[in-house]
């Protein structure tokens, strides 16, 4: 374990491992800090990259995207009063006023810093865990690993949208696309409907950047987005310096918030929202002075930051050793890891265990990374929050296009992107969760096989194993959760009015 | 007759979709081929048709709709239909001059056509066009080493071997 970790530690700091992540934290604090587009688009966009790179670079590569982008967006939200990335809404509660008093560089002080303790802090929580993982991931066979790809599905479809017919619909849409092409066991083209161009199936790539990538776009021609107010920083260096400070001062509150963070990150599709207002919470429910908690105080900027940071090493501990993307980003990054073919889930902990390590430093060193470029640019990087939707579009086009062909040499690539483009636009304006169809997707190969597998191998009771048993019980959990959240509300209501 | 909403006629059409998928499914040889798209999308059809039930049944009990401006949401839904129409169609004219030019010449003329038809000014459409054509040389071919595709006219095929 002490020799995987190591290991894991020296390919991190790998000169080439750290120009790529660098790159990688500049990329995402540019995506992070304008509004109308976020980590998860640049995840999209820039998956066609990571195709000729080894898995040790292409993943700190891509984990690096979701994590720093919430980083720049915590600078918009505090200068512009619009949260970059939707989990920096609670930072803009107190940031913005802390701008507005005069304290905007405070306040982007204390949001670096307590993003940066966070992530760091969220690492060794981690750490902890994986020797206690250990034993419940040697377990798993090959009908465990078929009722976990069910689980990993199901958790998406049941907890993401509105409903969740929705969601599993999505699932559903997901697990057919996977099945487009030549079936493995038989070589019989499947569902191509005699178009040879897709007897390989379709890409990965395609779809994450045809569901996240353009209907963002389309959003942006469509509502017509105007250029953003100029934002200027009040404060000085001194300023961000005392923001970097009060993190320490309230550590209480940074401990707090991050284990708070990391708990939700480790349970799959609670969401970035929770912890934020749980820990934004939290902090003013332990505070001596809670009603000053909304006027500018940088304890609020404090809690939410460092809650934000802190769930993204518990996610990709829960994505690497169970392969159950608990998040949009982690869903995006479960199709990196299927591209760079390394499968993520049971067998990746004993088959991968150095570079389940150098992921998850990676989350803490791009974060460290990410601040450290943000205490000295925040005040330009602010600048490109305010370029047109106008130079936005045609460029974002491009690179998707020329990034699409690259992905499988062929123009031909570029007409299933459009497809699901609009699926996408459609999806996300009818409120149908789009995670679950990238999830369904990604784990649609795993699924086929670990099913037929089973199925020869232990028979039509192939579920019938304790570990089975547990996973369908939490399965079936699952689906009723939502249903059960509803009654607790209506029966805590009906107790209020009575 | 009660008029349908998007989101029902979106139902519609993963209904047709799976009832296709079921179909063609149901027409191949072996057991393992069809057992999984016949199963799946039968239970994203049963979905997809309570899904809609719902969504029909939800809408005749409530108001006629209006968005926060008291719009009626048929004009929303004209307006990013034809949104939507004008991005596909840059989409579809990208994706033909990519086909007929190769990606350089393609994405700096749509750059520089783009930029000029939202009224921007002449050097800032062609400066615009020059980076991006070279920015996308620079990443792709330079770093990447990606033989991107040149076009039918200068005799492009539609698939390359050189990955």
């Amino acid at each position: 374990m002490l020799e995987a970790f190591a290991q894991g530690a020296a390919t991190l700091f790998h000169p080439q491992v750290l120009i790529v992540m660098f790159a990688s934290v500049f990329i995402s604090l540019i995506f992070g800090i304008i509004p109308a587009i976020s980590g998860l688009t640049a995840m999209a966009l820039f998956l066609p990259f990571v195709f000729r790179m080894s898995p040790e670079v292409a993943l700190p590569f891509l984990i690096t995207l979701p994590s720093v982008a919430f980083t720049g967006g915590a600078i918009t939200a505090i200068l512009l009063n619009i949260p970059g990335d939707p989990p920096n809404a609670a930072t803009l509660l107190d940031g913005f006023p802390m701008n507005q008093k005069g304290e905007g560089a405070r306040a982007i002080g204390a949001a670096i810093m307590a993003s940066m303790a966070g992530a760091v802090g969220g690492v060794p929580m981690c750490l902890v865990m994986i020797p206690l993982l250990m034993p419940i991931v040697m377990a798993f066979k090959t009908p465990e690993l078929f009722l976990l790809t069910v689980l990993g599905l199901s958790v998406l479809a049941a907890l993401t949208g509105n409903t969740v017919i929705k969601g599993l619909i999505a699932g559903g849409l997901g697990l057919i696309a996977a099945m487009i092409g030549t079936q493995g066991s038989t070589g019989i083209a499947r569902l191509t409907f005699g178009n040879t161009f897709l007897y390989d199936g379709l890409d990965v790539v395609v779809i994450t950047m045809g569901l996240f990538g353009l209907p963002e776009l389309f959003d942006m021609v469509i509502q017509g987005q105007e250029t953003l107010v100029q934002a200027k920083v009040k404060g000085t260096i001194s300023d961000v310096l005392q923001g970097c400070k009060d993190v320490w001062i309230h550590k209480g509150i940074w401990f707090r918030s991050t284990l708070i963070g990391h708990i939700i990150g480790i349970i799959p599709g609670v969401g970035s929202e929770t912890s934020i207002w749980l820990a934004y919470g939290q902090a003013k429910q332990f505070s001596k002075h809670p009603e000053k908690f909304g006027t500018g105080i940088v304890e609020g900027v404090i809690a939410p930051e460092s809650a934000n940071h802190a769930k993204a090493a518990g996610a990709l501990l829960t994505t690497m050793a169970f392969g159950i993307p608990g998040s949009t980003s982690m869903a995006i990054l479960l199709g990196g890891f299927l591209l760079v073919g390394v499968t993520p889930g049971p067998r990746m902990m004993v088959d991968h265990l150095p570079l389940a390590f150098t992921l998850l430093l990676g989350v803490a060193l791009a974060n460290i990374m990410g601040g450290v470029i943000c205490l000295f640019a925040a005040p330009y990087l602010v600048k490109i929050a305010t370029i047109h939707v106008d130079f936005l579009l045609p460029s974002v086009m491009a690179v998707t296009y020329v990034g699409v062909f690259v992905s499988r040499n062929s123009i031909l690539n570029i007409i299933p992107l459009i497809v699901f483009g609009v699926l996408g636009y459609f999806m996300k304006s009818y409120d149908f969760p789009r995670p679950p169809l990238i999830v369904g997707f990604v784990l649609g190969e795993l699924f086929e096989r670990y099913f037929f597998h089973s199925l020869k191998v232990e028979g039509p009771f192939f579920f019938v194993t304790p570990i089975g048993l547990s996973i369908i019980a939490m399965t079936i959990g699952l689906f009723c959760f939502p249903y059960l959240k509803k009654a607790f509300a209506r029966h805590a209501e009906d107790g209020l009015k009575t | 007759m009660r008029r349908l909403n998007p989101t029902s006629y979106f139902f519609i059409f993963i209904l047709l979709a799976m009832a296709t998928v079921v179909g063609v499914s149901l027409t191949y040889p072996y057991l393992e081929v069809k057992l999984l798209p016949v199963g799946i999308g039968s239970i994203v059809f049963i979905l997809a048709v309570i899904g809609l039930s719902r969504e029909v049944t939800a809408k005749a009990k409530a108001q006629p709709p209006t968005t926060a401006k008291g719009e009626p949401t048929e004009v929303e839904t004209k307006n990013v239909l034809r949104g939507l129409s004008i991005v596909l169609g840059w989409m579809i004219a990208l994706y033909l001059a990519v086909y007929l030019l190769g990606f350089f010449i393609a994405i700096a003329l749509y750059m520089l056509v783009y930029l000029k038809v939202r009224r921007r000014s002449w050097l800032v459409a062609i400066v615009c066009a020059a980076v991006t054509a070279a920015a996308i040389y620079g990443g792709f071919e330079v770093l990447m080493k990606a033989n991107l595709y040149k076009g039918l006219i200068w005799g492009g095929a539609l698939e390359t071997n050189s990955r």
